[in-house]
C-alpha cells in the first residue's frame, strides 16, 4: 500500500464510529498522516442545500467534537470538517475526491432491521464510488446484544 | 512627493478592492460541484480555534492556547510537562474524587497525626515519671471521645451544607460574617502551619537518618514543599492517585502494628517492661500537668475539618460520601491513636531524644528489619503528605473567601487542571517562607499549631447550634445537642490550649487572627466600592453617545501617519493633526507637505524649543480636553513595528513613552494604528 496522506472517516454519531477513528489513527501514525473527520448534514429537498440548519448544525459540531477528542487522544494529526448536501455518500466521496484522500475508514453499526444485516445507504454508496480504499470497520455483533 | 507604484502595493487599505463581508459567526458555507451532473454540496468553512455552538455563540478549543512556535511553544511544553494537559471546566466531574481517593487526599493530615500525638501527651506526663505514664490512656481517650464528637457534628455539617460547609460558612451563616472571618483566618493560619510542620518532620526523619544532610534541611523542606505544590498543580484526581499509596501503605503498617502488638500483649509474647528514667526528680501529678497533656495530645485533631470544607470535591451523592469518608476517617484516627498510646502504655515506652514513640512501638513489635524499615519509611512519608490535606484545604477556602469578595478575584481562578492555582501557588510559598524563618525547626513551629483549629471547631460548632436552632426540623433536639457538645468540648479545650501555649508562641497566632480578618474586611469594602460603582442601578437616563476629541500626532508626513489619519478621520469626522517641531525653520516645509498629503485636515503646530517630545503634546492635550472635560479625548498614534524584535532597538520608542503617560488619565482613549514593517 502506497505512504498514505490524508485518510478520510465520515461520522454520524453511531456507537460503530468510535472503533473506526482510532483504527484510522493507528493507520496514520507510521505516515504520519492526516486524519480528516467529516460530518454531513443530509438537508431536505424543501430547503436551499446551503440553509442554515442550525439544529443539525449544532449537533453535527458535537459529533465532530466527540470524534476530535477521539482523535487527538491518540495524538494525531487531526480536522475536521461538517458538509451539507442532500446525500450524504455522493457528498463523502466528492469530498473525498476533491481532498486527494487516499483512503476511507468507515465505522458501520450492526443492524438487522429486517432481519439481514444491513449497510446502510450511505456506506453503500461509499463502497461502490469511492476512487480510493475503504475500510469498513463493523461493530461486534455482541456489543448490540449487550446494548439490548 | 508622489507615492512609488511598489508603496501603493504594499498598503492593501489602499487598493481598491470590494469591501469583506464579515461573520461575527466565523462560519461561511462554499458550494462546490459534485461529480454528477447538475450535483451540489456545501462545505461549512468553520474556524478551528473557535467553535461556533450556536449562532452568536462560539467556543474556544483547547488549541486556542496551545501555540506553535518560539518561547511560547517552549514554555507551554514545559508546563503541559509539569502540571499536565489542560482540562475543560466540563471535566471538572470526572475530577472528583471517590471515597478510597477522597480518603487519601483529605486524611493525610488526621491519620498521620496517630504518629506524634502519643509522644506529644507522654512528653507531658514524663515529668511526672513512673506515675505519670498510666493516664496517657486515658487522656488519650478522652482525645477520642472528642474527636468522635467533633466528627459526628462535622457530619451533620456536611449534611446541612451539602456546597462545603467549612467552618467559614457555618460560622458566616449562623454567627456572622466576622465570626466566619475569625474562622476562615484561623484555618488559613492552621493549614500554612500545617504545611510548614508536617514538611518539617518528614525532612527531620530524613535527616534523622543521613546526619550529613541536617545543614540542608531547609533546602530539602524546601524541595519537598515544591514537589507537593506541583503535584497539586497538576489536579485533585492526579494528586489523590499519587498520594493514595503512601497513605494506605501507613494505614496498613500501623494497623499491623496494632493487632500485632495486641496478639503479642494477649499470647504473652511480650513483657512488660518498667520505662527507666534519666533523671530522677519528679513533678506531682496536677490538673494542670494532666490538661497540659490533654492540650499537647489534642493536635491529633487538627485536619478533621477538611472533609466538612472539600465537600464539593467528592463524587455525587457528595454529602453521603463525605459524610462516610468523615466517618472512616475518625475512627481509623481514633483507633490509631488510642492503639499506639496503649501499646506505648504495655511496653514501658518514654520518649527518647534519639527514637521517636511510634518508632519505638513499631520495632517492638516488628523487630529490627526490613519490615521496621518500611514502617518507617511509610511513618517519613505520611507526614511529609500531611501537608497535602492542606493544599486541598486552604485554596478552596480562599476561593470560597474570594467568592464572597473578602480576598482577591484571583484566588478565584481554577488553572490548566482545574486546580485553584493561585491558592496552591500562596500556600506553597507561605510555607516556604516559614520554613525559612524558623530555620526548618518542627519544635519552633508546634507550639503555634492546634489554637486556630479549636477555635474554628468551636466557632463552627457553634454555628450549627444556632442553625438547628432557626430551622428546628424534625430531630433537631438531637442534632443541636449533638453540636453543643462539640461546640463546648472544643471551647474547653481551646482554652486549655490557648492558656497552655500562649507564651509558647500562640500569641502570634492570637494576634495574626484580627490582622487577617482586618485585611478580608478592607479587601470586602475595595470590592464594594467598585461593585457600587460600576452598578448600572446608578443609571437614572440612558448613557448619551459621548463627544470625541480626536488627536493624531505626526512626527513625519509617511505611510505611518498617513494610515492613522485614515484611521482617525473613519472614527471622527475633524480629527486634529499635531505636530511636535523642535525648529521653527522646518514649519513652512512641513505646511508644505501636510497641505499636499493631510487630506484638509487640521494642523496644529506646537514648537517646543527644549526639544522635548511628551511633555508639550501633554499640554497641548491637557488644555484643549479642559475646553469640554465630559469629552472622550482619543489619541489615535501611529506606530510602526520592525520586522525583527531587534530593531527595536533602533528606533525611540515615542508611542510607548505616550501611551505609559496617558494610561491613568481620566476620559482619555489612546488608540495605536500598527503598521508592519515588511524587511
Amino acid at each position: 500500500m502506497k505512504k498514505l496522506a490524508r485518510i478520510l472517516v465520515p461520522v454520524g454519531g453511531n456507537a460503530a464510529e468510535d472503533d473506526a477513528i482510532r483504527l484510522a489513527c493507528q493507520i496514520a501514525k507510521p505516515d504520519k498522516a492526516k486524519v480528516l473527520l467529516i460530518h454531513v448534514i443530509e438537508v431536505q429537498r424543501n430547503l436551499p442545500v446551503d440553509a442554515e440548519v442550525i439544529p443539525a448544525q449544532e449537533r453535527g459540531e458535537q459529533i465532530l467534537g466527540h470524534a476530535e477528542e477521539i482523535a487527538r487522544a491518540q495524538s494525531n494529526q487531526v480536522e475536521s470538517e461538517l458538509l451539507q448536501a442532500r446525500v450524504a455518500g455522493s457528498a463523502l466521496v466528492d469530498e473525498a475526491v476533491e481532498r486527494g484522500v487516499d483512503l476511507i475508514v468507515m465505522g458501520v453499526p450492526y443492524r438487522k432491521p429486517l432481519g439481514d444485516f444491513y449497510f446502510g445507504a450511505t456506506v453503500s454508496y461509499v463502497f461502490k464510488n469511492a476512487p480510493c480504499p475503504v475500510w469498513l470497520c463493523r461493530q461486534a455483533a455482541t456489543d448490540v446484544a449487550k446494548k439490548k | 512627493m508622489a507615492q512609488s507604484d511598489s508603496e501603493k502595493k504594499q498598503d492593501p487599505a489602499e487598493r481598491d478592492e470590494p469591501e469583506p463581508i464579515i461573520h461575527p459567526d466565523l462560519t461561511t458555507r462554499e458550494v462546490h460541484r459534485g461529480a454528477h451532473q447538475g450535483d451540489k454540496y456545501v462545505r461549512v468553512v468553520r474556524s478551528d480555534a473557535l467553535r461556533r455552538v450556536a449562532p452568536g455563540y462560539l467556543r474556544a478549543s483547547e488549541q486556542i492556547s496551545r501555540p506553535t512556535r518560539g518561547v511560547g511553544l517552549l514554555y507551554r511544553q514545559l508546563k503541559v510537562w509539569l502540571v499536565g494537559k489542560p482540562l475543560p471546566t466540563i471535566a471538572e466531574k470526572d475530577e472528583r474524587l471517590n471515597k478510597l481517593r477522597a480518603l487519601a487526599v483529605f486524611s493525610s493530615d488526621a491519620i498521620s497525626s496517630s504518629a506524634y500525638a502519643t509522644e506529644e501527651i507522654l512528653l507531658v506526663l514524663v515529668a511526672a515519671g513512673l506515675l505519670g505514664l498510666p493516664y496517657a490512656l486515658p487522656i488519650a481517650f478522652g482525645i477520642a471521645i472528642l474527636l468522635a464528637i467533633v466528627s459526628f457534628s462535622y457530619r451533620q455539617t456536611v449534611h446541612a451544607y451539602p456546597h462545603g460547609g467549612g467552618s467559614y460558612t457555618v460560622s458566616k451563616e449562623n454567627l456572622g460574617t466576622q465570626a466566619g472571618l475569625i474562622a476562615a483566618s484561623a484555618l488559613l493560619i492552621d493549614y500554612v502551619l500545617t504545611v510548614a510542620v508536617s514538611i518539617a518532620a518528614g525532612t527531620a526523619a530524613i535527616t534523622s537518618a543521613m546526619p550529613s544532610l541536617f545543614a540542608y534541611r531547609v533546602e530539602i523542606s524546601i524541595f519537598f514543599i515544591a514537589i507537593i505544590t506541583l503535584i497539586n498543580l497538576r489536579g485533585i484526581r492526579e494528586s489523590g492517585t499519587i498520594f493514595a499509596l503512601p497513605t494506605y501503605l501507613f494505614i496498613f503498617m500501623l494497623a499491623g502494628v496494632i493487632v500485632l502488638g495486641a496478639t503479642r500483649i494477649f499470647t504473652g509474647q511480650v513483657v512488660h517492661v518498667e520505662p527507666h528514667f534519666e533523671h530522677t526528680t519528679f513533678e506531682p501529678i496536677t490538673l494542670f500537668l494532666i490538661l497540659h497533656a490533654f492540650a499537647a495530645g489534642s493536635v491529633a485533631m487538627s485536619g478533621t475539618e477538611a472533609i466538612a470544607n472539600g465537600v464539593p470535591a467528592f463524587k455525587e451523592p457528595e454529602s453521603k460520601n463525605a459524610a462516610a469518608t468523615l466517618i472512616w476517617m475518625s475512627s481509623i484516627l481514633g483507633v490509631f491513636f488510642v492503639g499506639v498510646t496503649w501499646l506505648a502504655n504495655q511496653f514501658g515506652i518514654v520518649p527518647s531524644e534519639t527514637e521517636t514513640v511510634i518508632s519505638q512501638v513499631g520495632r517492638t513489635v516488628f523487630g529490627p528489619g526490613a519490615v521496621y524499615g518500611i514502617f518507617q519509611v511509610a511513618t517519613m512519608m505520611i507526614l511529609v503528605l500531611a501537608a497535602n490535606t492542606s493544599f486541598n484545604g486552604f485554596p478552596r477556602l480562599f476561593s470560597v473567601l474570594a467568592r464572597d469578595g473578602f480576598a482577591p478575584h484571583q484566588f478565584l481562578f481554577r488553572g490548566d487542571r482545574l486546580a485553584f492555582s493561585y491558592g496552591i501557588i500562596v500556600l506553597g510559598a507561605l510555607a516556604a517562607v516559614l520554613i525559612v524563618v524558623f530555620g526548618g525547626s518542627t519544635h519552633a513551629l508546634i507550639p503555634l499549631y492546634a489554637v486556630g483549629v479549636f477555635l474554628s471547631f468551636t466557632l463552627s460548632q457553634s454555628g450549627m447550634v444556632l442553625h438547628w436552632w432557626r430551622l428546628r426540623e424534625p430531630g433537631w433536639q438531637r442534632s443541636m445537642t449533638i453540636n453543643a457538645a462539640g461546640a463546648l468540648a472544643t471551647g474547653i479545650v481551646l482554652l486549655v490550649v490557648g492558656t497552655v501555649k500562649f507564651q509558647l508562641g500562640a500569641w502570634m497566632v492570637v494576634l495574626l487572627i484580627p490582622i487577617l480578618v482586618a485585611l478580608f474586611n478592607l479587601v470586602h469594602l475595595h470590592y464594594r466600592h467598585v461593585a457600587d460603582q460600576l452598578s448600572v442601578m446608578r443609571l437614572v437616563k440612558k448613557i448619551a453617545t459621548p463627544r470625541q476629541i480626536v488627536i493624531v500626532p505626526i512626527g513625519e508626513v509617511n505611510m505611518v501617519t498617513l494610515r492613522a489619519l485614515a484611521f482617525a478621520r473613519s472614527i471622527a469626522k475633524e480629527p486634529l493633526a499635531v505636530h511636535i517641531t523642535y525648529d521653527a525653520n522646518d514649519v513652512e516645509e512641513f505646511r508644505a507637505r501636510w497641505k499636499e498629503w493631510g487630506n484638509g485636515t487640521q494642523l496644529v503646530l506646537l514648537e517646543s524649543p527644549y526639544r522635548s517630545f511628551t511633555e508639550p503634546l501633554l499640554a497641548y492635550i491637557d488644555a484643549l480636553h479642559h475646553q469640554d472635560p465630559d469629552a472622550y479625548l482619543t489619541l489615535v498614534l501611529p506606530e510602526f513595528l520592525p520586522a525583527h524584535w531587534w530593531e527595536h532597538l533602533l528606533h525611540n520608542q515615542t508611542a510607548l513613552r505616550l501611551k505609559a503617560s496617558l494610561l491613568f488619565r481620566r476620559n482619555t482613549v489612546v488608540v495605536s494604528v500598527p503598521y508592519h514593517l515588511e524587511r
